[in-house]
């Protein structure tokens, strides 16, 4: 039972009024503390502004047991876990960002469908990017997107970091409840995921270089904010 | 931002020496009912066999359940994703038994997720469940789901299916709507002439022990 398939996948660009900003990278790369200073500078321009995350921690059953797992409290095979983060994509566009948009909000997500190839990859314990696995997982990822259009981040700030910087920052946070995902090995792993994705996909990240000064990094998001604000 | 994709999947063989049976049909159809008999006869031939079943008892299964009983609700294509992930775990169960030369009996297995899956998109074009169906040849082969060694369909009709689920009086979970269940009906009779290799459709209005019978004939 062979199939051969062949299709074109496009990305849903936003149809909407509002604008739609995520921020990806490793764990400790910086996402959270951006993502709240973008939101206050926003807010004092009198924009209204929604903030989400994939997965959400509060009001998704889904998105709490992606939680209590990431945190081992509960077990479960690697790519049951890559489809309860489908699910809860798909309840979390429909209920937050799809909405918002449409209202002409902004909303800022901590992750989005970028997080799924560099993960997704690191749960098939995929090192060689070039096999076909890895087109393979692009594809289905893909096909994901296409299925459920989801709809793609008008702009997606990838803060890139090295795995020692993550790791001491993590460590400074004495955060490190997600043990799963943290460890330096991992990182390093996700981080060539991303790497890989940019390559991919060019025209859909902005690069910032997340070793700079929590101040520096904001001013160089606020720039590119207000560059998207004017252009929509 | 076009991006063309070409490439051939398949689905991925058992390569154990255990056998891997599965039973679906619609509810009312006496696939539990059936799957348990055929444990139990495989056991006195004197082959180890389990009975498993979807969605399964773990925590993905669990809340699989409080969904469908109305305790929770959920976008039906979230929904979807959720049996992916309850079926990831269960996949793991079965190739254990399997791979120690157990005989795996589940009932409901990934051709549940087609045909639910096509309910939920409200679909009945041939486009659309080609392509769903696509989605999820894909997805079986990413995720290394094991197509089944063999696969019955319970036929029953709409009506026989409904008395049955009134008789056992339950509650009734979201699928048991009548015009859903003509839909699933449907959604079986599609796949099973569509995969007719994999897909024996047996006689589910027949008396129980005849059902049996049919189905352990055909394995032989």
């Amino acid at each position: 039972m062979r199939y051969h398939i062949e299709f074109d996948i496009s990305l849903r660009k936003n149809p909407y009024k509002g604008l739609y900003i995520a921020f990806e990278g490793v764990d400790g790369s910086g996402k959270t503390t951006q993502l709240e200073i973008i939101e206050k500078f926003l807010k004092t321009k009198g924009k209204s502004v929604v903030v989400t995350s994939e997965p959400r921690k509060e009001n998704s059953a889904v998105g709490r047991l992606i939680h209590e797992i990431l945190q081992s409290k509960i077990k479960v095979p690697p790519q049951s876990l890559q489809y309860l983060y489908t699910a809860e994509r798909i309840i979390n566009h429909k209920d937050v960002v799809e909405p918002s948009l449409k209202k002409g909000k902004i909303v800022l997500s901590h992750r989005s469908l970028w997080s799924n190839v560099p993960y997704g990859l690191l749960d098939r314990g995929i090192t060689n990017y070039d096999s076909p696995d890895t087109k393979l997982i692009n594809v289905t990822q893909g096909l994901m997107s296409l299925y459920h259009q989801f709809i793609v981040p008008d702009m997606t700030f990838y803060l890139r970091i090295s795995a020692d910087t993550a790791i001491k920052r993590l460590t400074l946070m004495d955060k490190v409840k997600e043990v799963m995902y943290e460890k330096k090995e991992k990182i390093q792993r996700v981080a060539r995921g991303y790497e890989w994705q940019l390559k991919q996909f060019p025209n859909q990240f902005v690069v910032i270089d997340g070793e700079k000064s929590e101040q520096k990094i904001a001013t160089e998001i606020e720039n590119k904010v207000e560059e998207l604000l004017r252009r929509k | 931002m076009n991006y063309n994709v070409s490439f051939n999947t398949d689905f991925r063989r058992n390569p154990y020496k255990g056998r891997f049976i599965v039973i679906e049909g619609m509810d009312g159809s006496g696939k539990t009912t059936q799957a348990k008999r055929l444990v139990e006869y495989l056991e006195e031939k004197k082959i180890e066999s389990v009975y498993t079943k979807e969605p399964t008892d773990e925590i993905t299964g669990k809340l699989i359940r409080k969904i469908l009983s109305g305790k929770l609700a959920l976008a039906p294509v979230a929904f979807q994703y959720l049996f992916a992930a309850d079926r990831a775990v269960h996949q793991v169960e079965i190739s254990s038994y399997l791979e120690k030369g157990i005989t795996v009996v589940s009932d409901r297995y990934f051709w549940s997720s087609a045909v639910y899956g096509m309910v939920d998109r409200e679909t009945s074009k041939e486009n659309d469940r080609e392509r769903i169906l696509v989605a999820l040849s894909i997805l079986s082969m990413y995720h290394r789901f094991l197509l089944p060694d063999c696969t019955f369909y319970l036929k029953v009709s709409t009506q026989e299916a409904v008395r049955r689920i009134d008789k056992k009086a339950e509650e009734l979970e979201i699928y048991e709507e009548k015009e859903k269940l003509e839909k699933i009906r449907e959604g079986y009779e599609w796949l099973a002439k569509k995969f007719t290799k994999e897909i024996a459709i047996i006689d589910g209005e027949k008396s129980v022990e005849e059902v049996t019978h049919a189905i352990v004939a055909s394995i032989k």
